[in-house]
């Protein structure tokens, strides 16, 4: 317990240092991977059901206990799926290689929304908790970016992330505390990392 | 009460958008909640068969948690994981 009160104690410190000192990366090639090792879970409000992103791509749970594969404009591996509570019709997919993709009509048909996005390496997504316009994705060897405007534009946030780059997951908290909105906890296979939102 | 094992695995974390000091993690090593924002985790996967993959939450109603594991199985608790049945949806 003392070594994960540590580690988030000095977590916090590092990262709220790296809010002052951070840079903007300038967009580089990267070749696309097709496979993902992370999974996106989400409750979807407009059909009580669930949505999970994973390797094998977007798939909706049936009420009869099935696992329906839903189409998708490109058979690629996902990393995350989030849906707008308050506009339920309104999700995004993220993916290495894919980038993120924005469906406002229920996944019916996606849009791709990467600018500003570094490479399309995207490998965890997650929703502001109260801000529906603002997202945030890890961009595999690049860091945290966000957008203000429902995926039209990303930014680098000025953080290094947590110390363990390979992030599976993100997750916005609005536990107290924070300089800012929040915070966001990333999955990692070293364990869970905390970092304000101060940005 | 106790911590997260050691350097394990996290795949996926769940907030409690009510009470954000609740979160949930899920891994190899299991499910865990956090009372406490994250300083302190209690294992809460008793009656949950399977390795979970990923953890999310009904957001109105936040006491209701699902888990997939590896197998696809999707598991569902009504009171903020203390008890899991296995379950569709919307049951």
């Amino acid at each position: 317990m003392k070594r994960t009160i540590f580690t988030l104690i000095i977590l916090t410190c590092l990262l709220t240092l790296a809010a002052c000192t951070g840079k903007t990366n300038s967009p580089v090639a990267s070749a696309p991977t097709r496979t993902s090792d992370s999974i996106g879970l989400a409750y979807d409000p407009a059909t009580g059901g669930l949505l999970k992103a994973d390797n094998q791509g977007l798939s909706r749970w049936r009420s009869d206990g099935v696992w329906e594969k839903l189409a998708m404009p490109e058979e690629a591996g996902l990393s995350g799926v989030v849906v707008n509570p308050d506009r339920p019709g309104t999700v995004y997919l993220s993916g290495p290689g894919l980038g993120i993709l924005r469906s406002e009509d229920a996944g019916k048909s996606w849009k791709e929304t990467n600018a500003g996005l570094p490479n399309l390496d995207v490998t965890a997504l997650s929703l502001h908790s109260f801000r529906r316009e603002t997202l945030y994705a890890w961009v595999q060897d690049e860091g945290i970016y966000r957008t203000e405007d429902g995926g039209e534009t990303w930014v680098r946030v000025p953080d290094r992330g947590p110390p363990d780059r390979d992030v599976r997951g993100l997750t916005h908290s609005t536990l107290p505390g924070s300089m800012n909105t929040g915070w966001l906890y990333a999955a990692t296979p070293t364990g869970a990392y905390l970092s304000m939102d101060c940005f | 009460m106790g911590s997260l094992p050691t350097d394990t695995m996290v795949r996926s974390v769940a907030v409690d958008p009510i009470t954000p000091q609740r979160v949930y993690a899920a891994g190899p090593a299991g499910l865990f909640r956090s009372e406490d924002g994250g300083l302190t985790w209690t294992n809460v996967d008793d009656g949950l068969v399977g390795e979970p993959l990923a953890v999310t939450l009904y957001p109105a109603a936040p006491e209701t948690v699902f888990v997939v594991t590896t197998d696809g199985s999707v598991w569902k608790s009504n009171d903020g994981a203390t008890t899991w049945h296995t379950t569709g949806p919307d049951e």
